[in-house]
Parts: C-alpha cells; structure tokens; sequence
C-alpha cells in the first residue's frame, strides 16, 4: 500500500445503497447479500444518508424498532467525509482518531466512493508497483 | 463554454525516404495551425530510425506547428541509440505539461532496439508520483507511445506494452481522464471504464492499414467533464466518440437475482506439487453446499498436462459439481495428447441456453504453446452468434485473456485479440468470461464487462489474495462479481457494472 497516494486510488468507487423508503429489513437483506458493513441512502441519484450494521444495533434493535421502519428514520444526515485526494496517511489517522471503520469520499461536493476497514486490509495487499523490470 | 482542444498526431517517420510522406504532414500542420487548438500531442516515432539526419529534419518540420507541442519517444525514435538524439534535438523523454484544469503526464514507454514496450520501475514511480502530485486536477492525460488494450485491425496483436496491465491498473485507480498513444498506425478509441483510450492513426508515414490515409485525432476536453475525440482523416472524414464519466457510482439492488456463475480457471489438476488438491476439493464443496450457482464456467487449463492419468483425476472432480457445467479448453489443456482427450472426458464446448442466458463458447487454445488465436472463421462465427443471440443475455467464454491482466508479462496472448475485442464490443455482449494470466481482473471496455479469473488451484499464479474464483451474481440491471478466496471462502468485490436497457428474461 501507498501511504501518499490519494485514497481515491483505494477507495471503493462504486456505492452500494437504498432509498429512503426501503425498509431496515429490505437493507439488511442487501448487506448480507452484498457482504458489506455499510449502505449508503440515495434520494434522485445523490447520497443523502449513511448507516452501518453498528447504527442497526443502536437505532433499530436496542431501541426495539420494527425491522420494515424506512430507512431514512434511521440513517446518519451528517456525512463524516474527506476529499478524494486526501493521501491515504492522513485518512488512516482520521479513521484512527473518529473511532470510525467506514469513511465517505468526497469529491465536487458528491459523494463518490467510501474507505471501509475491509479496503484497508485488500489494500494492504496492493502495491501498485511494476515488477516488469527495475528500469 | 470553457473548454480544451489538443491536436493529437502520431507516428510522423519523418525520414529522406519513400516512408515520410511530406505532403500528408504538411497539410495536417496547416490544418492544425488553423484550428483552434490549445496544445498539441505528438505521442511517438517521430523519425523512421531514429538517424542523425532524420532528427535534424524532424526538428525542422516539428517547428511549423504553431502551437505548444509535447513530443513523446516511440520505439523507431529509439533504434541507433536515437534516444541520446531525441533529447537533444526533440526534448525530455518523460515530462508534465500543465493547463487550466489538467495536466498531461507523458512518459517514455520505449526499449532501445525493440519494438515492444515497457513502463520499468523507476518510470511506474515517477508517474505514480506525479499522478499523485497532480491527484486534484479535473482533467488527467496521459501519454505514451504504446498501445494499452488491443486494437482491431492491427493482424497479430505484438510489440505490446509489457506491463500493460499495471498501467492500466495505476491509471484506472488514479481516475485519469484520457490516455493517449500511437504506435499501431490505427485510429481507434475505446472506452475502458471511465478512461478514454484515445490512439491515433499514422499522421504522415505510408505504412497505413487496411488501406487506410493519414490522420490525427483531435480531443476536446469539455467543462462539464465529457471526453470528446474525433478521428479526422485526411480526406476530411470524421468519426466522433465521447464519454461522459459518470459521478456517483449508486447502485441500488431490485428485485430477486436472475443468474448465479461461478466462474473459475487454472485448476491445472495433477500430481505436480504445484496442484493444490484439497483446495479444490474445498473449492468443490464451497460450490455445492454454500453458493449453488446455476452454472459453473472452468475457463481452461483444467489439467496441467494433456495425458489420461490427469483428465481422469479432473473428470472426478467436476462430476461432483452438481450445477450446469461449461468447460473450454485452455493451452495446458491440449498438450499432448490433450486434444483428443479434452474431447472424450469434457466433449466439445457447445453453446448453452438457460433461461434467458445464452453461453458462447470461443475456442482460442493453440497446440505447444500459451499463445492463443480465435481466427478469423472463429471472429466471423462469434460476431455470428452474438447477432443471433441478441435478444437474451450473452456471456464469451474463453481461456485466453483479452484485456492485459496486472502483475503478468503480457506478450499478447492472444494474437487476435484486437479484432476479437472489436467483435466483442461491436456485438455488444453482455460479459466476456477469460482465465489466463493467473490473476482476477475486470474492467467494462465499451459496453461489455469481462472478468478474468485467477488460479483456482495452482500454486504458480499472480495474484495477492491467493487462489481464488469468482462469484457472478447478474440482476435485472446490473452484474456483480466478487472474487472468493478459494481456501477461506471470503469475498472481495471485483467489480459491478451496470446492465444498459434493464435485461429481463
């Protein structure tokens, strides 16, 4: 892994999510069917929320809350976010220091990708190096 | 509205003999000089032999054009030591060049007396760092002089960037905009996930294809981040291709899945110590128990060596998949006596029909050797079947990969490739299935997803996470492929693409 390069060279760029009518139950179907921690929540193409499995536990299940509440009763509205060109470093540190296992990236004022634990560990094992020749 | 035009030349030869045509040259410089261009890219073999005197006129004839030229080496700049030359008389082998909104990295993909190409370790840094440095810029180009993915028309796919696939890799990662070469002497522009794979045409050397005339591309780079080229021949004919990247990526999962493949390659089963046998009983159980898929794709090299004692091994092991099965041959496969073999334990790979998913077998294993061919019977039988099976969902199977692969040598594998991969995308199949090369990739070229996948079972692959297979899971509207990591089951996502005009069976 990089530690400079920007974490949109790491960053899953292609965001799985619900709308805001879909129920808990709909979205906990799609995490496990998708194996992922985290949905995001689109309204008319733009991502207006977030939740993790950690929310459901909190929100949902302490609470006792019936599985088919909308989603959008449940989700984060304040986005924690960084900049796609954050070198990857300081993102770490972010994380490190928010206590936060996923983190939204940001670019143009959209969110456009997320940072999650499991994309740490697939980039620990990335080197974007070439091994055609020293030259 | 703002915005950027460059004028993309290419493959000058500029020499004292019958190869430079003068006239072709001149007439695309003064077009240039008119238009109304911001830069101009000359992306490589500027000279036909990288000779004294050719660089002495070169330096004369580069100098018409009127606006700021980057000028890239090409592999005939570099023959007689020419790169000593090229510094002297052109300028810098590798450099940035900065403009409002963007910046163009060019890089020196060159092997001193060889035609093929090569981005060496200490230049993949270099570009990583100035791609990082530069990370923020709305628009990112890139240059070489070495082709990227396969281009039709060109007869045997060779002189190819070796690492092709790590470039590709690094670019795509670093959401670059436009990657823009020469090389092969054909214009072509594809489109390869939001990078736009721009090659120009020979602009003024008599070695044309197919009959063609010279040409150069020109590019516009437009405010609201569309990607503009348009081929413009000589004659004056224009053929235009534009992309527009598409920012959010959301993907919202409807409906119940219409199709599950687990897609693997390189068993390679045999008594070697290279064959990971209890991974590929796991491998089998996994199937069976926990994912059952309604078909199983083995992309080749079912055995590591075409002899009875290993395909009677193999045929045990994938009589006990219980799902559908669809096997094409790779080069391990037909050693030896593997032809015949193949046949007997597997049968002919025929095309298969389930629901509303139509599988097209490509055979592209050569005798004695991994390099692999379609031809231009089997090109004409696949654009065939693509057309006949338009209306449901079609799926490519075959060994050899089509897209270079990161971590491995590409030499052109397979030596059709270029027009295979116009077939392809021409036909607009839905997903190309290939396994060679010992590691997963994916990535939509056009409109059409093809993911390679790693070793299932053989310990001599590429790839970080170890063997592996891959989990295909299509929807209504969209494909989505995890690699699963053949010993522990655990899943990564590969890639998920979007279907165009929502398929429903």
């Amino acid at each position: 892994m990089d530690m400079g390069a920007p974490i949109k060279a790491y960053m899953t760029r292609k965001l799985i999510g619900v709308g805001p009518d879909d129920t808990v139950k709909r979205a906990c179907e799609v995490m496990v069917e998708f194996d992922i921690g985290s949905l995001v929540v689109v309204e008319e193409g733009r991502v207006i929320g977030f939740f993790t499995k950690s929310d459901i536990i909190r929100r949902v299940v302490i609470p006792g809350l019936p599985n088919d509440t909308p989603v959008r009763e449940i989700m984060s509205r304040e986005l924690i976010t960084v900049s796609a060109n954050t070198p990857v470093r300081e993102v770490l540190d972010l994380m490190a220091k928010k206590g936060v296992k996923h983190m939204l990236i940001e670019e143009g004022g959209e969110i456009v990708g997320i940072f999650s634990l499991s994309d740490l560990l697939t980039a620990s094992r990335r080197r974007l190096e070439t091994a055609i020749a020293a030259e | 509205m703002a915005m950027i035009r460059i004028a993309h030349i290419s493959d000058t030869h500029i020499t004292g003999e019958s190869a430079y045509k003068g006239y072709a040259y001149d007439l695309i410089v003064n077009e240039i000089n008119r238009g109304n261009f911001d830069f101009v890219i000359h992306t490589g073999d500027v000279t036909n032999q990288g000779l004294r005197e050719e660089y002495e006129r070169a330096s004369y004839e580069l100098k018409k054009i009127e606006k700021p030229l980057v000028v890239i080496p090409g592999n005939h700049d570099v023959r007689n030591v020419g790169y000593e030359l090229f510094e002297r008389f052109i300028g810098p082998l590798n450099g940035v060049y900065e403009f409002e909104n963007g910046v163009l990295i060019w890089v020196d993909s060159t092997i001193p007396d060889l035609s093929d190409g090569r981005v060496g370790g200490y230049k993949f840094r270099w570009l990583k760092a100035r791609l990082e440095e530069y990370s923020d810029r709305k628009f990112k180009i890139v240059a070489a002089h070495h082709h990227l993915v396969p281009l039709p028309d060109t007869g045997r796919e060779r002189n190819v960037l070796y690492n092709a696939g790590d470039v590709l890799d690094l670019l795509l990662r670093h959401e670059v905009n436009l990657y823009t070469c020469g090389h092969k002497h054909v214009p072509n522009v594809y489109r390869v996930e939001d990078l736009v794979v721009d090659n120009a045409g020979c602009t003024s050397c008599r070695k044309t294809r197919k009959g063609d005339v010279n040409s150069y591309n020109i590019i516009t780079l437009h405010d609201d981040g569309r990607v503009e080229v348009r081929i413009r021949r000589v004659t004056g004919d224009e053929v235009r291709k534009e992309h527009r990247p598409v920012r959010p990526k959301i993907f919202i999962p409807r409906g119940k899945r219409l199709l599950r493949i687990v897609q693997m390659s390189e068993s390679n089963v045999s008594d070697r110590m290279y064959f990971r046998r209890k991974v590929l009983e796991n491998v089998v159980r996994t199937i069976n128990e926990k994912l059952k898929p309604d078909i199983v794709i083995h992309n080749g090299d079912v055995v590591d060596m075409g002899i009875e004692r290993y395909y009677e091994k193999a045929y045990e092991f994938y009589e006990m998949i219980k799902a559908e099965k669809l096997v094409v041959p790779g080069h391990n496969d037909i050693t030896y006596l593997g032809y015949d073999l193949f046949l007997e334990y597997f049968g002919e790979p025929e095309i298969k029909e389930l629901g509303g998913f139509t599988f097209i077998p490509v055979i592209s294993a050569q005798y004695e050797t991994p390099i692999g061919v379609v031809g231009r019977i089997g090109q004409k039988k696949l654009a065939r079947a693509l057309e006949e099976y338009r209306e449901s969902f079609t799926v490519v199977v075959l060994h050899h990969n089509i897209v270079p692969i990161p971590r491995s040598r590409e030499v052109g594998f397979l030596e059709d490739a270029g027009d295979v991969l116009r077939t392809i995308t021409g036909g607009e199949a839905n997903l190309v299935l290939t396994g060679h090369g010992g590691n997963s990739f994916g990535v939509k070229v056009e409109k059409t997803p093809l993911v390679n996948a790693g070793s299932v079972s053989w310990e001599l692959h590429r790839n970080p996470f170890g063997n592996s297979f891959n989990l295909i899971d299509v929807y209504r509207d969209m494909i989505v492929v995890f690699e699963v990591q053949a010993t522990w089951g655990s899943g990564r996502l590969l890639g998920i693409w979007k279907i165009k005009g929502s398929f429903s069976p």
